[in-house]
């Protein structure tokens, strides 16, 4: 089976990572900008972060034979500081449209400041000038009010929900996530976020329509193998293989297509070699690889 | 070389032809480009443009960095397959120009920066920086190939350097082949690292242009030491690492050209039969070996020049 993992900070994680992901079947992520567990002091910290989103971890991807993407945003922590916001507001433009650029985010609240809802409504009316999807992150603390409040705004500036993707997502949040029309996505995240045991219950409740597993695996303690981990654990729990696909690779590619810029022809069934750029294509298909998940020995539930 | 001297102002050689950079001719190049657009691209492609040109040409720099990276998306990415008039009009308009191998979003990424308003070098390199330092691959290729169509060329010279240092090969292909910049602009120490960067990476030197224009004694010396360089570890010296040498041939390099002709390969006797012959270095030198006749022969009749030995490489 194969897998998308549409929420995962590849800069963070090391390229056994990688191997394992592609082992385990993961044929392409989206690695959306967020900030790196300390805050940034200059504009030139995010222009270096921006260009290794697009540049670097893209190559280094594409040697293990996974297609990189990536979302452009300026991240809710670091909107309270006004002048470097200012300063990453006036950058966005050079980096949203970039090739690989499949969204706008990840964006959202925080702290639920004045200005993490001023840059919030900036960023997503700039989404609508380039016409791009959304990666909304909703607050670890005071989630519910948080969410709410952000899809209050979406819908204030009159964009679709089928733009915009609602993650890390829980029991309490999901169904009015699901009701006004958003992709609802979960992050599988040992003990701060989601255990995939709750979210194969969730989907035995609310079904597949619009749901999307993630790992947003990072520099914490979090797991880079959490979506082909999930669906081992879903088709143990008797969930079909249409429905785990659904949730583990046909709804991101659904959401974030729009952009034009996530094909799955770009990993099926890659261009040969572009001579203006000399990027190599790369087909994760050659040689026939199987998923190893149950061979890795590893705790499969992730709690 | 340190880098005052590295700076210090180009003496072009009267041999290339005198170019204008004028608000006129850039106006003119826009125009071409935009007419080579209207023909080829879809019409809401072409309205797209049109809206964006407004916003670039009142100094909009949102307007400028979005439609930049949104180019290819709205007008495609094919080749834009010029007539040879269209060409031909190229040409006349800014001497040195090959668009031969440019594609259409390369062409609108071109004309989108010909309409930022400027007054002074400063306020072109106001969106000009931005734009090179976040640029990817495929936008680089856009922004070095440009260069030779904007004005205040001085302005754009040590942009020029940093893009020959670059490792992407593609990259370097934009900057040294088909581009009249770098022999325009760059004093002999940049000329002679690009001429080395581009027999080091074993791109032929017959798409540089104006390349025999720029020869000088500095580069002989830097290429008989890599060409030394090359046969102490076994490896191939390329047969156009003479053709710079020509005209400015000292003692070593004749030398070695001498032993070439005699023993070396067929080719790398072409080779060093071209240098001699065309530095006017005397028919004593050639009268020697016995193949020098039947090579004299084959250059005569239109037979034997470097683009023949060496053509261009397709990247
Ligand atoms: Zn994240």
């Amino acid at each position: 089976m194969a897998f998308i993992d549409p929420h995962i900070h590849m800069v963070s994680r090391t390229t056994a990572d990688y191997e394992a992901m592609a082992a385990a079947g993961v044929v392409a992520v989206i690695e959306p900008a967020f900030w790196q567990g300390q805050p940034r002091t200059t504009a030139g910290s995010f222009q270096d972060y921006f260009a290794t989103l697009v540049g670097f971890e893209r190559f280094r991807a594409s040697q293990f034979g996974i297609r990189h993407y990536c979302t452009i945003g300026l991240n809710s922590k670091e909107a309270n500081n006004e002048r470097l916001a200012d300063e990453v507001m006036e950058m966005l433009p050079l980096y949203l449209t970039k090739e690989g650029v499949v969204a706008i985010g990840e964006i959202g609240f925080d702290d639920q400041t004045a200005l993490e809802e001023k840059y919030l409504r900036l960023q997503l009316e700039l989404a609508v000038e380039v016409d791009l999807p959304i990666l909304i992150h909703t607050p670890h603390r005071n989630k519910k009010r948080g969410t709410y409040r952000t899809m209050d705004i979406i819908e204030d500036l009159g964009i679709a929900p089928h733009r915009v993707v609602i993650d890390h997502n829980n029991e309490e949040t999901c169904k009015e996530v699901l009701d006004r029309g958003y992709w609802c996505a979960f992050t599988i995240y040992p003990r701060t976020k989601m255990g995939n045991e709750r979210v194969v219950e969730i989907i035995r409740q609310y079904g597949t329509e619009r749901v999307i597993i993630d790992s947003s695996a990072d520099w914490g303690v979090s797991d880079a193998l959490a979506v082909p981990k999930t669906a081992r654990l879903m088709e143990q729990a008797g969930i079909t293989n249409d429905q785990i696909e659904i949730v583990t690779y046909q709804n991101a590619l659904a959401a974030y297509s729009p952009s034009g810029q996530f094909r799955e022809e770009d990993w099926l069934n890659p261009t040969p070699v572009d001579q203006r750029t000399l990027f190599q294509g790369n087909s994760v298909l050659r040689g026939g690889q199987s998923p190893r998940v149950d061979e890795a020995g590893e705790e499969l539930i992730i709690r | 070389m340190n880098s005052i001297a590295d700076s210090t102002p180009t003496v072009i050689p009267s041999c290339l032809p005198k170019t204008s950079s004028t608000t006129e001719r850039t106006e003119q190049i826009a125009h071409v480009l935009e007419t080579w657009l209207r023909t080829r691209l879809e019409t809401s492609a072409i309205e797209w443009l049109a809206g964006q040109s407004e916003k670039v040409s009142q100094g909009d720099r949102k307007g400028l960095f979005l439609s930049f990276g949104l180019v290819p998306r709205k007008t495609g990415k094919s080749d834009l397959n010029l007539t040879p008039e269209e060409l031909q009009t190229a040409h006349k308009v800014r001497p040195g120009w090959h668009p031969e191998a440019w594609s259409v979003d390369q062409a609108a990424r071109t004309w989108l920066i010909l309409q930022w308003p400027h007054r002074t070098a400063e306020e072109l390199l106001s969106v000009l920086d931005p734009l090179f330092n976040a640029g990817e691959v495929r936008e680089l290729v856009a922004l070095y190939s440009a260069l030779p169509l904007l004005p205040y060329p001085e302005a754009h010279q040590q942009r020029c350097e940093e893009g020959i240092r670059s490792n992407i090969r593609s990259v370097l292909f934009a900057i040294v082949y088909d581009n009249p910049f770098p022999a325009e602009n760059l004093c002999n120490n940049s000329w002679n690292q690009l001429v080395l960067k581009t027999l080091f990476n074993d791109i032929s030197l017959s798409g540089i242009w104006a390349v025999d224009q720029r020869n000088n004694p500095e580069l002989v010396d830097m290429l008989l030491d890599f060409a030394e360089e090359r046969q102490a570890a076994g490896r191939q010296v390329p047969l156009d690492l003479w053709r710079p040498m020509v005209r400015f041939l000292n003692s070593r390099a004749t030398h070695k050209l001498q032993q070439l002709l005699e023993s070396g390969t067929p080719d790398q006797q072409r080779a060093a039969f071209l240098t001699l012959v065309e530095s006017n270095s005397g028919t004593i030198a050639l009268d020697g070996p016995a193949s020098a006749s039947s090579l004299r022969n084959e250059w005569e009749t239109g037979k034997l020049n470097w683009e023949l030995l060496v053509p261009r490489t397709v990247s």
